[in-house]
């Protein structure tokens, strides 16, 4: 049960909530699209998470970059990914400011500003995250789910009761804007593609999303939850398009700015019905703020693991003590919060396009991660020069506004990202032995690599040091998961990412059997 | 005795399936801007729609308890 409600609250981030009833308001039914694409994230890992959970396991890789730096072994290709994925959790955490913002601006009816919303948002966060400890993580997860669930149903209920149904809003839609009814055609079903596969890769993708895979405890625990996060949508995304949809009979002409704030007039408007919904609004809203809280708190872990894993670990002082890695890790993630919060301050656009806008850029590393992992013969140049190229054409149609065909710029990007990938490495093969596919005949990988037990069938049993190695490496992983909450921990210990000895240290010491077993 | 890996993307009938239920679940098969008959005040499509993304729900249950074994997990198993 707590595993359901962790579940629920991972999907269910703050934008969820308050930023998808917005877009379904503007967009009708035609925003219907989020429940498939929903599905669409989990049908895209399994063409890539069985495989890479396996090589996670072997290789002992942490962050997506890990993966990109065995794959290609090229500092260009790791650093230009790494950049391109701080982008993304960037622009994710400021998706998540914003939500914050708007939504305490609509619940409170204007009273507290949109800014104080956010600044109040960033206090709670440090807040949580000072107090909160390690411990906490499996209970507030709980109680936030549980608030989530219940405060997001009683918004659906209550707008069912007072505001009126499915029909009432319908008979609003055909009078006032049938094109929110009907079935998308043109433009908007160009739309509803690019969204399918642009949000299906993109959230595929994302670092903390990727870094789950290698974390998950066991292949059966990745596939169970899996499993249920292909049946969450049509309680998350369906329940808030429902709220969104009500929306359009209870508050028929909101321009798009008014209408960011839906979720709070919503909520304003049923808890001024009875001490019932003014309660349950309350613990939305608290539930809102812990998953945004909680949703903050693992992107800036990740953020910050990029940093100092990935860029400044790996390349910039690679003999740096793990301490000092931490800490620069830690600084340049508060520095971002800053600069976030100075965008934030005037948000750039409205939630919907801040959101697309995240996985143009996204995108662009998944023909290395994806591509990379089945064909031994891309190249590493091929890689790097399709990354760059997309992520420019991309970010040039986007600040353009140019949409040719009505196809979003991140898959424009993407076409001459893959074309350039396929093109370079069938012209110029392979780039180096090294650089081919982690699989057994590369000598360099073979020394690191752990054997798998389908290779070597009759191969001793595990010794008592192994079994250790892999206790030690399974509590190290869980500490780094719990650790989410610890990021603004007053205290220097290196709690991000605890130092883990490395398998030589281990397995290399003349420790006696009996002490480690 | 050596075990058998199966990956969903080696798989025809994985890539078929996804396929088709990808096809299905964008609504380009309906006539233009129609959206009469409303059930409960959801237009035809939305419910069609609805339909196709359970199917695909189902799909990928199928495709991971049947098709996706790595046995990367034998070596925690075998303690």
């Amino acid at each position: 049960m707590v595993l359901f409600f962790t579940f629920f609250a991972t999907q269910y981030s703050g934008n969820t909530v308050v930023g998808y009833p917005p877009t379904a308001y503007r967009l009708g039914y035609q925003y219907l699209v989020s429940v498939p694409f929903f599905i669409m994230i989990i049908m895209v890992y399994l063409f890539f998470a069985p495989r890479l959970y396996s090589l996670g396991r072997r290789f002992s890789l942490l962050t997506p970059v890990d993966w990109i730096d065995l794959r290609f072994r090229s500092k260009r290709v790791s650093v230009l990914a790494a950049i391109l994925m701080l982008y993304g959790l960037g622009n994710y955490l400021l998706e998540q400011f914003v939500a914050i913002g708007q939504g305490v601006s609509g619940l409170t009816g204007g009273t507290i500003p949109y800014q104080i919303g956010v600044i109040f948002f960033i206090v709670i966060m440090v807040a949580y995250s000072w107090l909160g400890g390690m411990r906490s993580v499996a209970y507030t997860d709980t109680i936030q789910g549980l608030a989530l669930l219940f405060g997001v149903f009683t918004l659906l209920i209550g707008s069912l009761i007072y505001i009126g149904g499915l029909p009432s809003a319908a008979a609003t839609m055909a009078a006032n804007a049938p094109q929110k009814l009907g079935a998308p055609t043109g433009k908007a079903l160009t739309t509803w593609f690019c969204l399918l596969v642009l949000v299906g890769i993109g959230a595929a993708i994302y670092p903390h999303a990727f870094q789950r895979i290698f974390s998950a405890r066991s292949e059966r625990t990745l596939k169970r939850s899996f499993i249920r996060m292909a049946y969450m949508p049509f309680l998350t995304a369906g329940v808030v398009f429902m709220v969104g949809i009500i929306g359009i009979s209870a508050f028929p002409d909101l321009t798009t700015a008014q209408s960011e704030q839906l979720v709070g007039m919503l909520a304003n408007a049923l808890a001024n019905q009875n001490a019932f919904f003014y309660w349950a609004m309350v613990l939305l809203f608290g539930g809102v703020i812990a998953a945004i809280v909680s949703t903050a708190d693992s992107v800036l872990l990740t953020f910050s693991s990029i940093i100092s894993h990935d860029l400044y670990g790996r390349y910039v002082a690679p003999d740096a003590s793990e301490y000092r890695k931490i800490l620069v890790g830690k600084l340049v993630g508060v520095a971002a919060v800053v600069v976030l919060v100075l965008i934030a301050w005037y948000p750039p656009g409205t939630l919907y396009q801040i959101f697309v806008l995240k996985f143009e850029v996204l995108i662009q590393t998944a023909p290395a991660l994806i591509l990379g992992l089945y064909w031994r013969r891309l190249n590493t140049q091929a890689v790097f020069v399709g990354m760059l190229a997309g992520t420019i054409l991309a970010a040039a149609f986007t600040f353009a506004g140019y949409r040719p065909l009505g196809v979003f710029s991140g898959l424009w990007g993407l076409s001459l990202n893959l074309l350039l990938c396929v093109a370079g490495s069938l012209l110029f093969g392979a780039s180096r032995p090294s650089a081919s596919a982690p699989k057994r005949s590369s000598p360099s990988h073979r020394r690191r690599q752990r054997p798998a037990r389908s290779e070597c069938p009759d191969r001793v049993p595990p010794t008592p040091l192994r079994v250790a190695y892999r206790t030690r490496l399974r509590h190290w992983r869980r500490r780094v998961r719990l650790n989410a909450f610890s990021f603004l921990s007053p205290f220097p210990q290196p709690l991000l990412a605890p130092s883990f000895p490395s398998r030589s240290a281990l397995l290399g010491t003349a420790v006696p059997y009996s002490r480690v077993s | 005795m050596k075990k058998r890996i199966t990956e969903p993307v080696k798989k025809p009938a994985v890539w078929i399936g996804f396929g088709v239920l990808f096809t299905l679940v964008t609504p380009w098969y309906f006539p233009a801007g129609s959206w009469s008959p409303l059930f409960w005040g959801i237009p035809y499509w939305a419910l069609i729609i609805i339909a196709v993304s359970l199917a695909l729900s189902l799909f990928i249950t199928w495709v991971v308890l049947y098709q996706w074994d790595t046995g990367a997990d034998e070596t925690e198993d075998e303690r």
